[in-house]
């Protein structure tokens, strides 16, 4: 238990998967001009990536590892979940209509996000266990939504200001993507004895 | 003449990291230092010249329906074959980048190339624009590279130049330095073109608008 | 029927013949890896425990919750038919996340050795404990009763800590505390 709950917080903002490991930054940037916006790609991430560490985990502990295939798990992988964010979005078409308003479009942006398939390559790199690699999944989308929510709030405010024009756009959004990146740089040896 | 024109435009024109703003991060997290940023420069670059040559010559036997399908595939084939070369013969290299060659399958340097050029153009120029668009990665990797490595460990390649008392600015090394040399290299040669990088709305990478109009829809 | 047809076995095919290819480069890059895999190994356990020349390794897994940290293998080490001591890989958490300290016992039961795994620590300040400078002051202790001091203490059981690094030196101390431990109550 103790360990679960060490995942999940680290997870979040220890090694925060967008700004301590720059995984996803490119949806990071690009999504989080407004709040809506960030709120519904976050839940989709944190749906197919809840989702990608159950399916990926399974597919590496009882396909490749008995056959020996180790190597050809950067292929799987990305096809596991591309297939995946197909289906997923097919069913909840049809199953949760509501939902799939909601998330439905930013589902294809999941299948490129990096940080889908980190999470599934280090699930396997970490030997977590089924429920880890679920537990850690989760917790990596959730890293995520609070990394976005907060730059959504900081582009926002960014709008408002008088920037140099060369700064304009991507240069200053990522200055101010350092600072916050430095917050968070607070929270590390949070979980050394 | 049309091969340097192509070539060009991959480094200057079309830059994928400072134009095109594309494959952020493979670009903040290897960084570190110059030699990272060119391994990982030149890993993608065989990665992209390999992907551009085969979709190209696929370019009339893939379907449309299934064509992104194929193309990960392909993409992904090119990643795990300089994936283990890197463990069998760099591996002090493989080891310094790690998680990130893996993920070079979901650079979208690779798959926008796929996509925008090597599949309506002929083998040769797919190839050079693999090349032309490589070389521009990996530059601006390498230059990332050396400025972080300069004012975060206070060396060149490896090589330290301090002396006595000075200490090398930690921070740049740093998850926060990363961003930010980022942004200000960019905002320097913002400055020096005369232009802006603005924001694309659906996310930078183009395989996002594959097939979609993703664009329209994530207005609305 | 035949527009589903002709997409789907052209991407079978293009699978099949991705599949083969990476099988093809495994096949060649597959007894390098695992050589310069087992070297590096060689190498650093080599180091901790120089007087040996071959190890036996025995997958532990084993927690030790004094110290919070697992001791991963016990690499018993010999010289001809001598045992020479033991090498304990130990994985403890550092300022950045886990890491992986190589820790050689000799036959006295003195740390003969200590090397500094993968790590996330942050460069220049934790990462400098991976320095010899650092880890040889391990070198010579029995008792698995070490602590970090920040007062430069002289005491056999005292680790003078790395300025700026507690967090880093801390961890490092418990993962040789987990390995004498180790030693202690199974011996060799």
């Amino acid at each position: 238990m103790k360990e679960i709950l060490i995942i999940i917080f680290a997870t979040i903002f220890v090694e925060n998967f967008v700004l301590s490991k720059f995984l996803g930054v490119c949806s990071f940037l690009g999504v989080s001009k407004d709040l809506s916006n960030s709120v519904g790609m976050s839940g989709a991430v944190i749906f197919v990536m809840t989702v990608a560490s159950a399916v990926t985990w399974l597919v590496y502990t009882y396909i490749l590892a008995p056959l020996d295939m180790m190597f050809l798990q950067t292929i799987t992988f990305i096809l596991v979940i591309a297939a995946l964010v197909q289906l997923v979005e097919i069913v909840m078409k049809k199953t949760l209509p509501r939902l799939y308003k909601a998330l439905g479009i930013y589902l294809p942006l999941i299948t490129t996000t990096c940080a889908v398939l980190a999470v599934s390559i280090l699930n396997i790199q970490r030997d977590y266990t089924f429920i880890k690699s679920i537990v850690f999944g989760f917790s990596a989308g959730v890293s995520y939504m609070v990394a976005i929510l907060i730059f959504a709030g900081v582009r926002e405010r960014l709008e408002l200001c008088d920037v140099p024009e060369c700064f304009k756009g991507f240069p200053i959004s990522l200055v101010a993507a350092a600072f916050v990146s430095l917050a968070f740089m607070g929270f590390s040896g949070l979980f050394a004895g | 003449m049309k091969g340097f024109k192509i070539i060009k435009n991959g480094i200057l024109n079309e830059n994928p990291i400072f134009r095109m703003v594309l494959g952020m991060c493979p670009t903040l997290a290897v960084t570190t230092s110059a030699e990272n940023g060119l391994g990982m420069g030149l890993a993608t670059t065989f990665c992209l010249v390999g992907s551009n040559m085969i979709i190209s010559l696929l370019r009339r036997i893939i379907p449309d329906k299934v064509r992104i399908p194929a193309y990960i595939t392909v993409i992904a084939g090119f990643v795990t074959i300089i994936e283990l070369i890197l463990k069998a013969f760099f591996p002090a290299l493989d080891e310094s980048l790690g998680l990130f060659i893996p993920l070079i399958v979901v650079n979208c340097i690779i798959m926008a190339r796929a996509e925008s050029f090597a599949n309506r153009n002929p083998v040769w120029d797919s190839i050079l624009d693999g090349i032309g668009m490589g070389i521009g990665f990996t530059v601006s990797l390498v230059l990332i590279g050396s400025v972080r490595e300069i004012l975060g460990a206070g060396s060149i390649f490896g090589k330290s130049f301090l002396t006595g008392e000075m200490k090398p600015i930690l921070i740049f090394l740093l998850p926060p330095g990363g961003f930010m040399i980022l942004g200000f290299l960019m905002a320097l040669i913002n400055k020096i073109t005369n232009r802006t990088t603005p924001i694309r709305h659906c996310g930078s990478c183009p395989m996002n608008c594959v097939g979609r109009s993703c664009e329209k829809e994530s207005v609305a | 029927m035949k527009e589903f047809l002709k997409p789907a076995i052209v991407l079978l095919a293009v699978c099949f013949v991705t599949v083969g290819i990476v099988s093809a480069v495994n096949d060649i890059t597959k007894d390098r890896i695992a050589a310069l895999e087992e070297e590096a190994k060689q190498e650093y356990m080599a180091k901790v425990l120089p007087a040996a020349d071959s190890f036996e390794t025995t997958v532990l897994n084993e927690k030790d919750a004094k110290f919070q940290a697992t001791v991963l293998e016990v690499n018993k080490g010999s010289k001809g038919q001598e045992v020479e001591g033991c090498v304990y890989p130990v994985k403890t958490s550092g300022y950045g996340g886990d890491i992986v300290v190589v820790v050689g016992i000799d036959k006295s039961g003195a740390v003969s050795g200590v090397v500094v795994g993968d790590n996330n620590e942050t460069p220049g300040v934790g990462r400098e404990a991976a320095k010899p400078d650092f880890v040889n002051r391990f070198i010579g202790a029995r008792e698995a009763n070490l602590k970090v001091t920040k007062k430069g203490g002289n005491a056999a059981n005292e680790i003078d800590a790395l300025s700026g690094a507690t967090v880093t030196s801390n961890a490092l101390t418990r993962a040789v505390n987990a390995a004498l431990n180790h030693y202690n109550e199974k011996g060799v």
